[in-house]
């Protein structure tokens, strides 16, 4: 709990609502996070080595997986 | 393995309901989650033995494995973005690498550790009234891993269109990607390497070795014999306008299918420097 708002007079109930409220936008994004992990855990296993994509995820390259994760 | 009473050997129906269910002490429900689609084909991915032990708790055993469950959830789980295919005229797998947007070539061997992946996984994440040593040992068995991948080269199998025309799909090769609308590489073969002479003949084992040696010098993905054969025919037939004949005498003087008035560009099969 944040003490500093507490001692400004916020009610214990509001401050916890407006920690919740800061924490749900997060979860789609720990989501795909650890969807994204899943998905190169595997990936790997089939990919050969290779300087094509030795390298961390790129933005687009995180993407890219997000919309073939979407295709039918 | 544990004395059960109440026995029971199943093959069960698995609902949308029992999804809902805690997966650890179930290791067909933890599959039937990760690939659905593979238990609505194929039923559940185990022949389960359940019964009760010595103190009347439910013990799951897992008896035998489902090899078409297996083999279909090879193809991957589309929402991680994921697309296994068998590639017939190169009796090659290829899966889909959603970072590249394209199909890469992957081997067997890489198949069958996915699969051990993934009989690892469910056997750590089981609960302690699952018996977990089939998931480890027996299933993991090197000839069991065999039989679910050549089940999977028959329901995973694309042909040829899948990687040519418009509404194919690309590839990498060599580290090379090749749109679908590329020419293919035995009507590069046809169209760089073979012309007309008169007094000459080739046949198509001859035409096939030159033909393996032109895709490894250019990083194309040969086709196995038998698809040159039945696919270059036709191509030499438009290009050339001769058929094959089976009267072309071989190099150990005997008889065999080839080509007469044909024959190769130069004695030595190019490079093209294709990109």
């Amino acid at each position: 709990m944040s003490y500093h708002l507490f001692d400004e007079g916020v009610p214990a109930s509001e401050i916890q609502k407006q920690k919740r409220q800061q924490v749900i936008p997060q979860t789609p994004h720990i989501d795909i996070l650890s969807r994204f992990k899943e998905s190169e855990r595997r990936l790997k296993i089939l990919r050969t080595i290779g300087t094509h994509i030795d390298h961390e995820p790129t933005e687009e390259e995180m993407k890219a997986w997000l919309q073939a994760t979407q295709r039918k | 393995m544990t004395t059960l009473t109440k026995a029971k050997i199943r093959v069960p129906k698995i609902t949308v309901q029992d999804l809902e269910r805690d997966t650890i002490n179930d290791p067909n429900i933890w599959f039937a989650k990760m690939f659905p689609e593979s238990k609505d084909r194929f039923g559940p991915a185990f022949l389960q033995l359940t019964g009760d032990d010595m103190i009347g708790l439910p013990r799951f055993v897992p008896l035998e494995i489902n090899v078409d469950f297996f083999a279909h959830a090879l193809g991957g789980d589309r929402h991680l973005g994921h697309r296994v295919v068998y590639y017939q005229p190169e009796e090659t797998f290829y899966f889909y690498d959603p970072r590249l947007g394209c199909f890469c070539p992957t081997t067997e061997a890489k198949l069958a550790a996915l699969l051990s992946s993934y009989l690892i996984q469910c056997a750590q994440e089981s609960g302690g009234l699952v018996e977990v040593a089939p998931l480890f040992t027996k299933f993991r068995d090197i000839e069991v891993l065999n039989a679910v991948i050549r089940r999977a080269r028959a329901l995973l199998e694309a042909d040829s269109s899948f990687f040519s025309g418009e509404q194919g799909n690309r590839r990498m090769i060599d580290g090379k990607i090749i749109e679908s609308t590329a020419k293919a590489s035995y009507e590069l073969f046809v169209e760089k390497e073979l012309v007309k002479i008169d007094s000459s003949a080739i046949t198509v084992t001859d035409a096939f070795h030159h033909y393996f040696t032109f895709c490894r010098l250019n990083a194309l993905a040969p086709l196995s014999r038998q698809e040159f054969a039945s696919l270059v025919a036709e191509v030499v037939r438009v290009a050339f306008g001769c058929g094959v004949r089976r009267d072309v005498r071989g190099r150990n003087g005997k008889q065999t299918a080839g080509w007469v008035g044909l024959g190769l560009r130069v004695p030595e099969t190019s490079v093209l420097g294709l990109s």
